[in-house]
């Protein structure tokens, strides 16, 4: 609506553009000082407005709200939308952030369904360059059919250039011929369609094509004008199209996407370089189906090799000069002391509380491995490496990185199921943590294999922790089918950049870590020791008659069906408050000496190889320990399920023992 | 682009954002964009970043080395429903017994 009066042609420009663009920056470099700032009528949102003039036009400047679409979500979107509607301005300049571009372009894709001219200036370029990000302004201009002004308005670059381009169009001289977003075919029938129940009916100034989008959109707005407008029989057959495309708004914003991937395309160059480029070349082998996974497998393989080829002797050296010397320096200290004292403390706190501590070596570098591979950013592809597998049982990959967990310590895996964010999977994770071997678990048949099978001790060792993995993964399929019900799995995963770890986040986790762990040491174990040795110690102060035997001969008959005395089910129970109190209990039982010293004779005695490989089986696939029982507690906020957990734990183990003993039996093996 | 990008992601399991850019032929970035637009849509679910606030009481959330991987979308019951196609074959047999039961009710 090009006005001409005695100074000359007068016309209006709209400023549109999604929030912080620099809509502002670029409005008041065009304006300067002349500027109204005002109300939009009637609403409460502020109106600015200017004037600028240039090569004898006077150009009125508005300042449209700062909108992400047109659609009318919001007031401000409201307010852009019927103004460039209703007053028609000659021209939108519609400024979009370079480094931003696909987001950017959603509006000018809207803005491109209405019947004005469109000038794209195209702000802050430069911080696009500084992120890698290069576009072709006259590509672009050519892809969209729009004139395209590439600008850094906060240094006042490319502003002059706009004001010429703008002068230009409104005297015709810059060709505007916009490749417009089209909707998928299917959705074209559809469209035409109701164009044609809408014709002629649509209020003035409305474009009749954009209303019957709109209305496919499902736009309230516009839905609520044409119910009112269009007669009865218009209307039922447009709500009944309306009502049989529901998600039409799919098919018309997917059009729009499929446009801005065209323009994005054409224009847009992302010279990746540094930490992208090495993110995208190292994944393609970390998350790669096999590579990723034989990687994986890999990288675990190694951590726990360190954990234990530094890690156990560290823990040998830690038992005979902490433990042994510990105990043995309070009995020849308190020689005269009464005898309760001396096993309350030798044998109660230093071989309970005390051996718990040796295992602190193989914790702080199982966690030091563990936190460079997080920090590193590592684990959201071993999560994902895993997905497949975790998707069998009902869960996703994010499942793993507790159980991983797990593998150091049982608890901390119970707690991390907490970064699950579906309930059911989070339960379903709670319930088979425990099916993963732990260190102190690990570190009891290292030191029990070796007593029964010598050179295949390792071999065991592997076959223990596969049996586990194995029967994790059969638990967790016929919990996920039976009961807990299915639930399907589809998600999108953002995996992020690699990074040089930083050698202080490691430390400082492990340390803290590590404190955690002396705290649990110092406070619950300790307890627990203590309790231990009592019910050892009492009443008599003889352990064939004490409580704990009493309790070990009510669980004799289930021993018996897998070879094992009432002692190794004592000892099975005590692992209950701590896994490596197997050891200690056996060697309080067999009278052996404290820490294992000739414990293998004592136990070659009175276990055969199948029984002691079932009794193996059933240490490493028990209740967890009490620790881990109250975090289950905690974390499923039931008793229940609780329960269930231990009640399923104590079936799986049990079984397994005794099936390996019968079946060996049977086998005429190891009998 | 958005029913294929939903397709992509019902056909079950996780997904990375460049795989189904890749697969798309579309800009990382705008594959976001369309992620952000279907969540809002609410055929996908944002799911916390990494660990929600449920992490922020747990005692070991300052040493926690499972750390935060990432943001993740989980697709919805309305997206799922856009995928007819695609549904049959991602349901497991537990789903299918609770979605009888459903109508059952």
């Amino acid at each position: 609506m090009v006005e001409r009066n005695a100074k000359g042609r007068v016309i209006t420009v709209a400023l549109a553009g999604q929030p912080n663009v620099g809509k502002s920056t670029v409005f008041n470099m065009l304006t300067g000082l002349s500027q109204h700032v005002g109300n939009w009528p009637g609403k409460t949102i502020e109106q600015r407005t200017g004037i600028y003039q240039y090569n004898g036009t006077t150009v009125h400047v508005v300042d449209l709200p700062g909108t992400y679409s047109l659609t009318a979500n919001s007031l401000e979107e409201r307010i852009a939308r019927d103004y460039i509607i209703e007053e028609r301005p000659d021209v939108v300049v519609v400024i979009v952030d370079a480094s931003a571009l696909e987001r950017n372009l959603y509006l000018v894709a809207e803005l491109l369904s209405l019947p004005i001219a469109v000038v794209l200036g195209l702000n802050m370029t430069d911080v696009a360059e500084q992120q890698g990000v290069r576009i072709d302004p006259h590509v672009l201009g050519a892809a969209l059919g729009l004139p395209v002004v590439p600008m850094v308005a906060s240094k006042n670059q490319g502003v002059r250039e706009l004001v010429e381009t703008l002068d230009r169009v409104i005297r015709g001289q810059a060709t505007f011929a916009p490749n417009r977003p089209e909707i998928r075919l299917d959705h074209r029938v559809v469209l035409a369609e109701l164009q044609r129940l809408v014709a002629g009916q649509v209020p003035d100034p409305y474009p009749e094509d954009w209303v019957a989008l709109k209305l496919l959109e499902g736009d309230e707005e516009v839905t609520g004008m044409m119910r009112e407008r269009l007669d009865g029989t218009h209307w039922e057959q447009a709500h009944a199209i309306l009502k049989r495309h529901e998600d039409a708004i799919l098919a018309v914003a997917g059009g729009r996407y499929e446009w801005i991937g065209r323009m994005v395309r054409a224009a847009v160059t992302r010279p990746r370089a540094g930490q992208v480029t090495l993110t995208d070349q190292v994944d393609q082998v970390a998350t790669h189906p096999l590579w990723g996974l034989l990687l994986l497998l890999g990288i675990l393989g190694l951590v726990f090799w360190l954990t234990y080829a530094i890690g156990a002797p560290l823990q040998e050296l830690l038992d005979t000069y902490l433990v042994q010397a510990g105990a043995g320096w309070v009995r020849e200290t308190l020689a005269s002391a009464p005898g309760w004292l001396v096993g309350l403390l030798a044998d109660g706190v230093i071989a309970g509380a005390g051996t718990v501590i040796t295992f602190l070596p193989i914790l702080v570098i199982f966690f030091a491995a563990l936190g460079l591979l997080e920090d590193v950013g590592y684990m959201a592809r071993a999560a994902y490496v895993m997905d497949r597998f975790m998707h069998l049982m009902g869960l996703h990959g994010k499942s793993f990185l507790p159980l991983f967990l797990g593998f150091g310590c049982n608890v901390p895996a119970v707690m991390g199921t907490r970064i699950i964010d579906s309930p059911r999977a989070r339960l379903l994770t709670i319930l088979v943590a425990p099916l993963v071997p732990c260190t102190a678990r690990m570190a009891v048949v290292a030191v029990l294999a070796p007593l029964f099978f010598g050179q295949a001790a390792a071999l065991v060792s592997l076959g223990l922790v596969g049996l586990s993995l194995v029967l994790l993964a059969v638990v967790g399929l016929l919990l996920h089918e039976l009961v807990l019900g299915g639930e399907h799995v589809a998600f999108i995963m953002e995996l992020p950049l690699y990074h040089v770890p930083n050698a202080r986040t490691v430390g400082l986790s492990v340390w803290q870590r590590m404190v955690a762990f002396l705290k649990k040491a110092g406070s619950i174990i300790l307890a627990v020791s203590v309790v231990v040795w009592a019910l050892s110690a009492l009443p008599g102060g003889d352990i064939e008659t004490s409580y704990l035997a009493q309790i070990g001969r009510l669980l004799a008959p289930v021993g018996a069906l897998m070879g094992l005395g009432w002692q190794m089910m004592v000892a099975l129970l005590t692992s209950f408050v701590a896994k490596e109190n197997t050891i200690a209990t056996l060697g309080i039982l067999y009278g052996a000496g404290e820490g294992g010293r000739g414990l293998g004779q004592a136990l070659a005695g009175v276990l055969t190889p199948s029984a002691a490989l079932a009794f193996l089986a059933v240490q490493v696939l028990f209740i967890p320990c009490a620790a881990t029982v109250a975090v289950v507690r905690q974390e499923t906020g039931s008793w229940r399920w609780t329960a269930f957990s231990v009640a399923l734990l104590l079936v799986v183990s049990f079984t397994v023992g005794i099936a390996i003993y019968q079946a060996a039996r049977l086998a005429g093996w190891g009998v | 682009m958005l029913q294929r990008l939903l397709e992509a992601v019902a056909r079950g399991g996780t997904h990375t954002r460049s795989e189904l850019a890749r697969e798309l032929r579309v800009s990382q970035e705008l594959l976001q964009e369309m992620i952000d637009d279907l969540a809002r849509r609410g055929y996908l679910r944002p799911m916390g970043e990494g660990c929600d606030e449920r992490c922020a009481a747990c005692l070991l959330h300052d040493t926690c080395a499972i750390g935060s991987p990432g943001r993740m979308w989980a697709l919805t019951e309305k997206g799922l429903s856009l995928t007819r196609g695609t549904r049959n074959r991602i349901r497991s047999p537990g789903e299918r017994a609770r979605i009888r039961g459903e109508r059952r009710k």
